[in-house]
């Protein structure tokens, strides 16, 4: 099994690679020096970028087995749901934004969020809503009220 | 050079808001860095959005109130409960905790807090007397030795960053990379914006910071389950007697020079100036044995020095334009959202407002000393907050502090994005911290480069045949060679 470095070098040079190609494509100056054209620097930063990405796969290749030493993330089921959740509340939370307006939207991202990380054993509805209201409610006060950003207007407040 | 200088700012505080703000902004440092996995580099990223209504130095009063509480805020966590609320606090821990669990907690908070002062007082002197002397400097340089200033910066957070120097290196090429998205600075053609209008001016750093910092960090935070309350202990005496201030003034002297000087080099910042100022104490401390096993000292020298590294970092930032560490990073995200580019003609054409930064830097030295001495017992209930409350709270802030900047969705997918990656990277290791450098020195990095070389006609010896930028050069090459070298004669 490859180790992390490995991996990421790959990605790097990916990167890289697909950089470069599309720097090639942007328009160059017939006669002029190649540093006035657009994809001179892209291009530049490309090859450097790809020579490091050499150099750390190179290294990855010589040392290897220093993979496993995680830093704990991610290692059972409960944490991969529970990141999940997160993951797909935060991109939930835009579209609700404009759905729904500012302080609907909040209270369910801070209602539900809280819900999944509360411990089984304190799961307890009559401290969560409250809290997640008093949350919602304090987070409308200092961005609506105080700081007036202005949120998209959607069906509820 | 004379002292008008330095009163030209004086005529802003006849506002009561600038104290109000500078306490505020204190406190609110203090309470996010002393909050475990809540850092000073993400505090300040998500608070920077909302000052951009503010006028720029009452904004910039509440962002150095930030910078300094939340440095300083990191101790207090790292002494009750052994884990540094910022990275600069680690080598507090190392004797912090040792008194903690000795029932000395409020000794060392006291000591934390007055060495703290120290160190900021002695940066903010120094920032105040060079920056004006370097920006005088600076004015000299040209292109070419920009470009080497900026290689400096990111060589350097290549080789103090988390991980190998080579990942350091790749993080800041990349950082680069993504600092071309958007209208070519010279010919105006659109780079990788995809089609999409929100992308011409580039991809926007204060929503990228806040999801690499802040976003990334709480889903790392939930990705390893990290969310049980901890406990924490009642506080005694927190102001220590006067012998025991006497008794480290060499070492708090001796830690704010380090810390400064830490600071003032681009890239190296707090985390580096505690860790080395613990490191000199070892060597000349007279009581070197005990370090470690909980004494006054081993609290008052990373505290000294990293809050003494808050000044210097702000020097190159200031007079430059390139960050001293990771947070001045992010505080000039605060600036520029305030359309002022930091660097020689900031100090040219806004004295008043330079001026202004140095005292309030000053008060927040200021209010920090006051609200960390009369405030620790309410600190030490206030790290119990449970996270299951405080990271929803925080995942809102990210999310409408993204969307406050330019009221875009957009700006709050990229957050997400950003938050998303950085997680990624945390796990394969990489620091982030030469990314976000070098997206934000990528534009003055690129139009410089290209600006020599279009001056020299295409001649790349121009970097080496003038001397300024043949040094810069020299050093960019010490500094990533020299450890490989040394460890060579190590190893021999």
């Amino acid at each position: 099994m490859k180790n992390k470095d490995f991996w990421g070098s790959i990605v790097f040079l990916v990167v890289a690679g697909v950089l470069y190609t599309y720097s090639s494509t942007y328009p160059v100056k017939e006669g002029g020096i190649a540093v006035l054209n657009p994809g001179f620097y892209p291009k530049l930063l490309s090859l450097i970028l790809g020579v490091l990405s050499v150099a750390l796969l190179v290294t990855s290749l010589k040392n290897p087995a220093k993979s496993n030493e995680g830093a704990g993330v991610l290692k059972s089921r409960k944490a991969v749901f529970l990141f999940s959740v997160t993951l797909f509340l935060l991109i939930l939370y835009p579209f609700l934004l404009e759905l729904l307006g500012f302080a609907s939207s909040s209270f369910i991202f801070i209602f539900f969020l809280i819900f999944f990380l509360t411990e089984e054993a304190k799961k307890k509805m009559f401290i969560i809503f409250p809290m997640a209201l008093a949350l919602s409610f304090l987070m409308f006060f200092i961005f609506k009220v105080i700081l007036k950003i202005p949120f998209p207007s959607g069906i509820l407040i | 050079m004379s002292f008008d200088l330095y009163l030209a700012g004086l005529k802003y505080f006849s506002n009561p808001l600038m104290f109000l703000t500078s306490f505020f902004g204190v406190l609110v440092g203090i309470v996010f860095g002393a909050l475990p996995g809540l850092t000073a580099t993400m505090t300040i990223a998500v608070f920077i959005p909302f000052t951009f209504s503010l006028d720029p130095v009452v904004s910039f009063a509440f962002l150095l109130g930030l910078y300094t509480g939340a440095v300083y805020g990191g101790s207090i966590s790292a002494i009750l409960i052994n884990i540094p609320g910022t990275p600069s606090a680690i080598a507090t821990s190392l004797d912090g905790y040792p008194m903690c669990q000795q029932g000395r907690a409020g000794e060392a908070i006291g000591i934390s807090t007055i060495s703290s002062a120290i160190g900021g007082f002695f940066s903010v002197l120094v920032l105040s007397v060079a920056a004006p002397l370097i920006a005088g400097l600076a004015l000299k340089f040209s292109a070419e030795e920009y470009v080497g200033i900026t290689l400096i910066g990111l060589s350097v957070i290549a080789i103090i960053s988390a991980g190998s120097t080579i990942k350091g290196l790749i993080g800041g090429v990349f950082g680069l990379i993504l600092g071309t998205v958007g209208l070519d600075p010279i010919t105006s053609f659109p780079r990788m914006i995809f089609g999409r209008a929100e992308l011409i001016d580039g991809l926007d750093s204060i929503p990228i910071m806040i999801g690499v910092y802040g976003l990334a960090e709480m889903l790392t935070e939930i990705a390893s389950l990290k969310h049980k309350t901890v406990v924490t202990q009642e506080l005694n005496k927190v102001l220590p007697s006067l012998k025991d201030v006497k008794r480290l003034i060499p070492t708090m002297l001796r830690s704010s020079v380090i810390g400064t000087l830490i600071g003032a080099i681009p890239a190296a910042g707090g985390s580096i100036a505690s860790l080395v100022a613990y490191g000199q104490e070892k060597k000349f401390s007279k009581r070197k044995e005990l370090l470690g096993t909980g004494i006054i000292e081993g609290v008052a020298a990373p505290e000294a020095a990293n809050n003494a590294s808050t000044g210097g970092a702000l020097i190159p930032m200031m007079t430059l334009g390139i960050p001293g560490d990771p947070m001045t990073a992010v505080l000039m995200g605060g600036l520029i959202i305030q359309g002022l580019r930091p660097g020689p003609i900031l100090f040219q054409q806004q004295m008043p407002f330079v001026s202004s930064i140095f005292i309030s830097l000053l008060l927040s030295v200021f209010f920090m000393l006051i609200i960390g001495l009369a405030g620790a017992r309410v600190f030490s209930r206030l790290i119990m907050v449970k996270k299951n409350f405080l990271i929803p709270a925080v995942l809102v802030f990210c999310l409408v502090g993204s969307y406050a900047i330019n009221n875009s969705l957009f700006d709050v997918g990229v957050l997400i994005v950003a938050g998303f990656f950085g997680f990624l990277l945390k796990q394969l290791k990489f620091s982030v911290a030469p990314i976000i450098l070098g997206m934000i020195l990528g534009p003055l990095f690129e139009s410089n480069l290209r600006r020599s070389l279009m001056l020299s006609q295409g001649d790349w010896s121009t970097f080496v045949t003038r001397p300024i930028s043949l040094f810069f050069l020299i050093v960019v090459v010490l500094v990533l060679v020299g450890p490989l070298v040394l460890d060579r004669v190590r190893k021999k």
